[in-house]
């Protein structure tokens, strides 16, 4: 019994001090996600068939350059992470306490909104960058081809999808300004749905348009990650280092992150058979591929958030000093585990957000039943 | 207090899952297909791969779904390398017309595509036909300006987006390795918790 005890006090003394070796951790632990994001876009953009296909036939034409080809998706994922980012400070804000128990709650709120803020410029940053990308993608020019001034004179004509992408990029530098002068929780209340809005019109570009009831799940889809992945990231970035403050925020999270994964599993599972629509196209196909992949990091996160139910959240609630620290340091593995995942799953939605959905597998198919389309109309000569 | 919010939430959190798990089955139930997300070449006048004794005076492409305005590109290239088209591509919903300058000599012409579906994801893609006489250009007969039949595109190779037979396989592979791992690292880092 006293060995337990006195362990448990240089776990303690751990905690309240980290040595070198922890710091060390986290490094290895920033270096390892990043690597798994640019490896997990990497095989996604090959697996997705996105780095060929101006190859097809040996026909090539309108080249846009490697540029585009590599700047696109990884705006849109640095783009997407930092947005989720933004408004996971933004929850773990409003789900600490609000009256002070041990540890003050301000500095904290304080600290997530200051990580918050040179996010949101990321986010920004990359929305512009976005722009310009996705731009030379659509006409099939180099970016230093671009007709720039066009932007101003006649957005429409030139990127018919200019004002999502511009209104996008102003509101994240809004969002930027806004937390920067925020210091309380209420204000964070007050730019997080703001925040939450500036998702929509990204997620509505690309597949979105397909149908309605891709659009509607799709929101569903960026928003819930956005509440869950974020929420994480900021117990795991910050909320953690204080443990009177994460014995509120854990539990509350918990229950937050357990709607968002169904929310996120529901709207997922529809909007991949919206657009696969049949087993054999599922196992089949690139894009039924790279959902396999989703699936696979959903399942392994909900068992991630299985063992955080179980062994650790009432642990860290509860606050006791016999067994906090322990279950504190395991919600923080668990985390940064989770968190690997949660950007490799980030990577391949940006791969999947480029990749051809499989129907055209069955309409390529179905083709040599296909009959002779008759052109009815009389040809005008240009 | 607490013990009876936690419970309330748990019951909360049990009805919204089986609410989507209906949601899901419902909307999955629904017999719709698939909707299209990218195009791809449906027909083509002339036919891809086919052989053609009078000139056309426009190349009229179908693809699968409608096509932006923007960004489109079409090139006729004769056997030695001269192009054709005249003028920008007209576009009405899924279709394309590319009006044509009169074809040189006899031989295959290669048609080089890029259109963005509207979902703003490009395709590039092509398909080639022989003049077996001389266009006009060449001496030959007036182009054919007549109403034409589009003619199916088939496609030889099978679709770009079949993924490689060992991709899904892979994919479970990395599935079983990931759960597994998030077994063995949650038991790991929660030892000694129970």
């Amino acid at each position: 019994m006293a060995s337990t005890s006195s362990r448990y006090q240089v776990l303690q003394r751990t905690i309240a001090l980290p040595p070198p070796g922890r710091k060390r951790a986290m490094v290895l632990f920033i270096v390892a996600t990043v690597l798994t994001g640019v490896v997990a876009l990497a095989v996604g953009m090959w697996l997705g068939g996105n780095l060929t296909q101006s190859q097809i036939n040996g026909i090539a034409i309108g080249g846009t350059g490697g540029l585009t080809g590599w700047g696109l998706p990884t705006s849109k994922m640095v783009m997407d992470v930092a947005s989720v980012g933004v408004i996971g400070m933004l929850v773990a804000c409003v789900l600490l306490p609000s009256r002070e128990p041990a540890a003050e709650p301000g500095a904290m709120v304080r600290r997530l909104l200051r990580t918050a803020s040179w996010l949101a410029l990321v986010w920004a940053i990359a929305n512009a960058a976005l722009l310009i990308f996705s731009w030379s993608d659509l006409v099939g020019q180099p970016v230093t081809d671009l007709p720039f001034a066009n932007l101003f004179t006649d957005p429409i004509g030139a990127f018919p999808a200019a004002a999502d992408y511009t209104s996008s990029t102003s509101l994240a530098i809004v969002i930027a300004a806004g937390v920067a002068v925020t210091r309380t929780r209420g204000g964070a209340l007050i730019l997080l749905p703001l925040a939450a809005y500036n998702l929509v019109p990204m997620a509505l570009q690309g597949h979105a348009n397909h149908s309605t009831l891709l659009r509607y799940s799709l929101i569903t889809h960026v928003i819930a990650i956005s509440l869950w992945v974020g929420g994480l990231a900021a117990l795991f970035m910050h909320v953690r280092k204080q443990p009177a403050l994460l014995a509120v925020a854990a539990p509350r999270f918990s229950t937050l992150a357990l709607f968002c994964y169904v929310a996120v599993g529901v709207s997922g599972v529809i909007a991949a058979w919206d657009l696969i629509g049949s087993i054999p196209s599922f196992w089949g196909s690139r894009y039924g591929v790279l959902v396999l992949f989703k699936i696979a990091a959903l399942i392994a996160l909900g068992i991630f958030g299985w063992w955080h139910r179980r062994h650790t959240i009432h642990r860290i609630r509860a606050n006791q000093e016999t067994h906090a620290p322990r279950a504190r340091r395991a919600f923080t593995q668990l985390a940064a585990a989770e968190i690997a995942i949660m950007v490799a799953a980030v990577a391949i939605a940006v791969a999947l957000s480029r990749s051809a959905s499989p129907d055209t597998i069955l309409l390529h198919s179905n083709r040599q039943a296909a009959a002779p389309v008759q052109y009815s109309e009389p040809v005008a000569r240009g | 207090m607490s013990d009876g919010m936690d419970r309330f939430i748990g019951v909360v959190a049990w009805l919204v899952g089986v609410a989507a798990v209906v949601l899901t089955v419902f909307f999955l139930a629904l017999p719709a297909a698939p909707v299209a997300a990218h195009t791809a070449l449906e027909a083509s006048s002339p036919k891809a791969g086919g052989k053609i004794g009078v000139a056309p005076a426009q190349l009229v492409l179908k693809f699968t779904e409608p096509i932006m305005n923007t960004g489109s590109r079409v090139e006729v290239q004769d056997p030695d390398g001269r192009t054709y088209q005249a003028g920008p591509a007209r576009i009405a919903g899924d279709q394309l017309t590319q009006s044509l300058a009169p074809l040189g000599p006899a031989g295959q012409y290669q048609v080089r595509i890029r259109v963005v579906a509207a979902d703003g994801h490009p395709l590039i893609t092509g398909m080639r036909f022989t003049l077996t006489k001389p266009g006009p250009a060449a001496g030959g007969a007036k182009a054919d300006d007549r109403p034409i039949a589009l003619a199916p595109v088939y496609s030889t190779s099978g679709s770009v987006n079949n993924a490689p037979t060992w991709a899904p396989w892979l994919g479970g592979a990395f599935a079983v390795v990931l759960m597994s791992g998030a077994v063995l690292f949650g038991r790991r880092a929660t030892r000694g918790l129970d």
